[in-house]
């Protein structure tokens, strides 16, 4: 018996391993189109990348190497903040021509932080499937509540004001836009503004072609007949896009 | 609710990690000098009082917020340190320092818990420690 408790006992779990996962994944929901050069132009990395790039090392290392705490600590850490800032944060928006009504803002339902939204896009499809299907379930059982796709539009929103230098960069610390690096950030800023067109385009396309519960860009279904609130569409546009989409 | 300045916020943080690296490793050193069978670096010395240790944590309940700022290596304790230096300043600005440290205490505890858990259910449910045994068995 004592050698067996002593066998448990040479686990020890340590280490800011976490906490290093969830600050990717807040890296990635605050600029996630931000690209990072590590030696002068050897290696550049969009933020977005950065939660699966540090998954998959710890998991190599985890494996390879034994380092199991390691492994298994960056994962609940990287599910523990994506699940927070998802669906539990209540944030103050920084959108102020937004739907108009109150200043905060519970969870990010947009599109770009989706769960399928941190693997390569290659494996999104299947995941996002998985992940529908299973927000669905949590929804059944009332653990979840469905996002609307007003939350969407919220949360699609805010993404986009975020991408309009709303936020401190890691270079210029007390946030507000600045001329300092203009260009880079405008094309940031393009970047997201084509991302989030694209998948409000993506969102309208399946919306138009099915009715109601369908596989969207976003984990969390169409809304569901009983809950579903549909507000006006018409006085609602996002400020940050500003090509005219097909209604 | 009062809260110092951000930087303060994060340099208190930095700063008890590193404190909590240092008696990390000074009290695996003690633990190796008691029993020196093994290498230095090896996995059979642990600080009981500072890190989660799955079969005996049970006894020492604060680990589990402790543990976070215990690193086992020059290595981690730098890329932690620099990420909360950087990134816990940035966020810290981008978010309210209260947002921030809600956050931080989010997830530097409830991971732990889970770790926790998780390999006392793997323990005993295989007899067995480390995720690495089971894998193996699983492959």
């Amino acid at each position: 018996m004592s050698g067996a408790n002593r066998a448990s006992r040479s686990t020890s779990i340590s280490g800011g391993v976490s906490v290093q996962a969830a600050f990717l994944v807040a890296f990635k929901q605050l600029v996630p189109e931000h690209t990072v050069t590590v030696a002068k132009g050897l290696v550049r990395m969009r933020v977005k990348h950065f939660p699966a790039i540090f998954l998959l090392a710890n998991t190599i290392s985890g494996i390879a190497f034994s380092t199991d705490t390691a492994m298994i600590l960056a994962w609940v850490g990287f599910f523990t903040s994506w699940t927070y800032l998802r669906f539990f944060r209540v944030s103050p928006s920084l959108a102020t021509a937004s739907t108009g009504e109150g200043d905060l803002i519970h969870g990010d339902a947009s599109d770009t932080f989706a769960f399928s939204q941190f693997f390569p896009d290659v494996v999104q499809p299947p995941i996002q499937k998985v992940a529908d299907a299973l927000f669905e379930l949590l929804v059944l059982i009332k653990i979840c509540t469905p996002f609307s796709t007003e939350d969407i539009d919220t949360g699609n929103q805010q993404a986009a004001a975020r991408g309009e230098h709303a936020l401190p960069s890691l270079l210029n610390p007390t946030g507000g836009s600045s001329t300092r690096g203009g260009g880079a950030r405008r094309e940031e800023a393009e970047r997201r503004r084509a991302l989030a067109l694209r998948a409000l385009d993506q969102r309208l396309h399946t919306a138009t072609v099915k009715q109601p519960t369908v596989a969207r860009a976003s984990e969390g279904g169409e809304t569901l007949p009983e809950t579903s609130y549909e507000p006006e569409q018409t006085g609602v546009r996002p400020q940050a896009q500003q090509s005219e989409t097909t209604a | 609710m009062f809260f110092p300045s951000p930087a303060r916020i994060v340099a208190r943080l930095t700063k008890l990690e590193k404190l909590l690296t240092l008696l990390n490793g000074a009290a695996r050193y003690r633990s190796w000098e008691v029993d020196r069978t093994q290498a230095l670096g090896s996995r059979e010395y642990y600080a009981p009082y500072i890190t989660i240790v799955p079969g005996i944590s049970i006894k020492y309940p604060w680990v589990l917020l402790t543990a976070t700022f215990a690193e086992s290596n020059i290595l981690g304790l730098l890329a932690t340190g620099a990420l909360l230096l950087y990134g816990g300043r940035y966020l810290e600005r981008a978010w309210s320092s209260t947002e921030y440290v809600k956050f931080f205490a989010l997830v530097a505890f409830i991971p732990n818990v889970v770790a926790y858990l998780l390999y006392i259910a793997l323990y005993s449910l295989t007899g067995n420690t480390g995720l690495a045994y089971v894998l193996t068995l699983a492959l």
